[in-house]
């Protein structure tokens, strides 16, 4: 048996080509897209949902007498502010789709209204400016594709999408995180992420000073290192980059973070910043 | 956290299964990220070549991912990963006619004088790669990626009986090749 295991040492050897986590990336991703550009119209699914919720309620509300007390203690939610889609669009040019939800706060209370106007018009500034950006890169991407030869049905077959989309991360009463992503899909590199955390009783940023205290870049740099060893320990196939190739020294006065559920800010690097491509976009919760 | 992932979640809300099709996704997506250099080197051991193992673990992710519907459950996924693996590699042998001999006495003499070194351990690695598939891919299994017997006839879609007896055979083929080597 010991000669086995003494095969299996120039198993082990094989060389593994450089190829081979890009490979696996892109295979992943694209299947992801493919399956995006199938998906059925969200709404349809909202629209179902809702008749469904209703369908339920009058049935509920007529047969249990309980649930109908119970409906009764239920406080009635306040919520002063809420993220909205305020504009919501797809195109189709001859280079590409571009499909856009922008969102915005929409905030009843006069105090914060004007900084929340401000707010909700750079939103829409970033948005309309890498959409602009996008399609100067697509624009660019096709004429070298033609220049080397391409035809304009093979171009077509790419199906070159751009989407720019938002998530809310967390809300209370006083504060909402979210996130917008834009991206192009034939190619990962030009991803962005905008992230806002937004005092909705000031309408002015949420700090990680605020959230951590004054020592917050001591404290977020432990935690960050801490993690990424824990990491590597747990999964020997992830590697952070180190110092002397440009890896995680630490954190800068603006280092993207969003706030998530428990109140909690998680900092987040781009694909790339502090680690191979294949890891993705790294978060860490700063507890 | 891209787009299209949090597209995925909010529909995962409104319908369960889904959102079940969205955890039982990133759990493959992940499980393939972790050991994606095992399947490339099982592989590179089927085909010898760099670009066909390549070839090889991306069909293989495709498939994955196409069919995960037919998985049932999340445990059973190592073993149905690497089914899916080992089935693509036979093909690509098929596909190519570049099936490895099979029997020792089909080598050229060439072969023995290229292909073994001086290590007695080397000479049993090219031994395995020389092996049947069926008995290859039992002991492939079985000695490099520890997996158990057991495993190995759900990957292979067979019974445990059939493992038994491709893995003796195996071993016993191995012998005379080893034996042979020696002399």
């Amino acid at each position: 048996m010991k000669k086995f295991e003494e095969a299996k040492k120039i198993y082990d050897k094989i060389e593994i080509p450089e190829e081979l986590s890009g490979v696996v990336k892109e295979t992943i991703e694209q299947h992801k897209q493919k399956e995006v550009k199938i998906r059925v119209p969200y709404w349809r699914y909202s629209v179902l949902a809702a008749a469904s919720v209703m369908l339920c309620f009058t049935i509920t509300l007529n047969t249990n007498a309980s649930f109908a007390k119970t409906v009764k203690d239920v406080p009635i939610l306040k919520t002063i502010a809420k993220i909205l889609t305020i504009r919501s669009y797809e195109e189709k040019d001859d280079d590409k789709t571009t499909t856009v939800n922008v969102p915005a706060i929409e905030d009843k209370r006069e105090e914060t209204s004007r900084k929340i106007n401000d707010i909700n018009k750079t939103i829409d500034e970033k948005i309309e400016s890498y959409v602009k950006r996008a399609s100067e890169d697509i624009k660019e991407y096709k004429k070298a594709f033609m220049e080397t030869g391409g035809t304009e049905e093979e171009w077509k077959e790419k199906d070159i999408h751009v989407n720019v989309d938002y998530k809310v991360m967390s809300q209370t009463e006083n504060y909402v995180s979210f996130v917008i992503s834009g991206c192009e899909d034939w190619t990962s590199a030009y991803s962005v992420d905008y992230f806002y955390n937004i005092n909705l009783n000031t309408g002015e940023d949420i700090t990680l000073e605020e959230l951590l205290g004054k020592d917050y870049i001591e404290k977020a740099n432990q935690s960050i290192r801490s993690q990424m060893k824990e990491r590597t320990e747990k999964n020997k196939e992830l590697t952070y980059f180190t110092k002397e190739e440009g890896g995680f020294e630490t954190i800068s006065k603006d280092v993207k973070f969003y706030i998530n559920k428990k109140g909690n800010p998680v900092i987040v690097f781009d694909k790339y910043e502090v680690a191979p491509g294949f890891m993705g976009q790294q978060e860490f919760e700063i507890k | 956290m891209t787009v299209y992932g949090f597209q995925r979640l909010y529909l995962g809300r409104k319908r369960n299964g889904t959102r079940m099709k969205q955890t039982l996704q990133s759990y493959l997506i992940d499980f393939i990220m972790e050991n994606q250099k095992k399947y490339y080197r099982i592989a590179y051991c089927y085909v010898k070549n760099k670009e066909t193992a390549l070839d090889i673990v991306q069909n293989t992710i495709v498939k994955v991912l196409e069919n995960q519907d037919s998985l049932r459950k999340k445990r059973a996924a190592k073993t149905w990963i690497y089914q899916i693996l080992i089935h693509e590699c036979l093909n690509e042998l098929r596909k190519t006619k570049r099936e490895i001999p099979c029997e020792p006495e089909q080598l050229g003499e060439d072969f023995y004088k290229e292909k073994f070194y001086d290590g007695e351990e080397e000479v049993l690695f090219e031994a395995i790669n020389i092996l049947p598939e069926k008995q290859k891919t039992v002991i492939l299994l079985h000695y490099y990626e520890y997996l158990t017997l057991k495993e190995i006839a759900a990957i292979t879609e067979t019974n445990l009986s059939t493992v038994k007896t491709r893995l003796y055979s195996g071993l016993k083929k191995l012998k005379t090749i080893l034996k042979e080597e020696i002399e």
